[in-house]
């Protein structure tokens, strides 16, 4: 009944969290270009779904129907050989699978992109919680930003927190700026992933994996390891915080010691040199 | 009593069972793309004005 319920209302008035609902049908809203690019494919494939799904129960209630021994007791006569029939259930599906190939592999290949991408963030798996660096901002030691994050116990949650999901310390980035994030694991094989900014990549132990990433909009992303990783595997969540500018370089000031990029800027002014040459 | 001819009838049932199927078929689909999938661009691009509206003042 509840999900019956939640069908019909998230239908009439689709508006998802950025974290997994109880009884969620159908996916998250999205929050950067890439998971609108998910989506979009989806719903493509998701025409010619529908497509065959209608032909092929149509042709399978009319045979049921029409070539059943009450109905037509000649019908040994026809099940040994049909060349129209056969041209079209080979040649149709080829071009349905060129249709669903093109807009794929374009996808693909766009999502692998990483082109000059003004931040750096590297996620780092363990068993089982992830560290993150940021590697672009170093102290006077040369030591970059880094902290852990663990799952906050169901204990400490407090009122609007998210069982599972909430996490000590989130990742801090700024909206609409090109990050490009670095994703490996310690000991064993995590996964790293948020299903509202369309991201999932393997973090390898002794690899790298990059991806790219532009958030849309400020919020909070949720996320959760996506590859069995032990016995806690369920219990490291990704929390991506998405703020304005101004908020994210208050955020960084407030990581002592002070950090200076690796060209000896503040952070504030490399990324005011780097993200915003029109104010600067 | 005299058969009904029985030539030509699974030619002419399967051209109706096929183009019968395909285009249930293609109606539903261009039901989904223009009932589900068009109205939640619309609002995607509608909450993305909005916000760029409310962004620029
Ligand atoms: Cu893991």
């Amino acid at each position: 009944m509840c999900f019956l319920s939640n069908l019909i209302w998230l239908s009439s008035n689709l508006c998802s969290n950025d974290a997994a609902q109880p009884w969620q049908f159908g996916f998250q809203d999205g929050g950067s270009p890439s998971y609108e690019g998910i989506v979009e494919l989806h719903d493509d494939i998701m025409f010619y779904l529908i497509l065959i799904l209608v032909g092929v129960a149509w042709m399978l209630m009319s045979t049921i129907r029409k070539f059943n021994w009450n109905h037509n007791q000649i019908v040994h006569k026809y099940l040994n050989h049909g060349t129209v029939l056969e041209l079209i259930w080979t040649i149709s599906p080829a071009l349905v699978l060129i249709a669903i190939a093109f807009p794929s592999f374009k996808l693909l290949y766009l999502l692998d992109e990483v082109i000059d991408p003004v931040m750096t963030v590297k996620a780092i798996g363990n068993q089982w919680y992830w560290s993150y660096e940021y590697s672009d901002y170093l102290d006077q030691e040369g030591q970059s930003i880094e902290f852990d994050s663990y799952l906050v116990p169901e204990s400490d949650l407090e009122i609007g927190d998210l069982r599972l999901l909430e996490v000590d310390n989130r990742v801090v980035v700024p909206v609409d700026t090109h990050i490009r994030f670095i994703v490996t694991a310690r000991d064993v094989i995590h996964s790293f992933a948020v299903p509202s900014l369309g991201v999932k990549l393997d973090c390898i132990p002794g690899r790298l994996n990059q991806f790219s990433l532009v958030i849309n909009r400020e919020g909070v992303f949720y996320g959760q390891c996506s590859e069995l990783c032990g016995v806690l595997h369920g219990f490291m969540p990704v929390v991506i915080e998405a703020v304005s500018l101004e908020q994210y370089l208050a955020w960084l000031s407030d990581q002592i010691p002070p950090y200076l990029t690796k060209e000896g800027y503040t952070p504030c002014i490399y990324l005011c040199i780097t993200h915003l040459p029109s104010v600067c | 009593m005299a058969l009904a001819p029985i030539t030509g009838i699974l030619r002419k049932r399967l051209i109706f069972d096929i183009s019968a199927g395909l285009g249930l078929g293609l109606a539903c689909s261009y039901a989904y793309w223009y009932g589900v999938h068009i109205p939640s661009v619309r609002k995607r691009d509608a909450f993305y004005a909005k916000l760029a509206q409310e962004k620029s003042q």
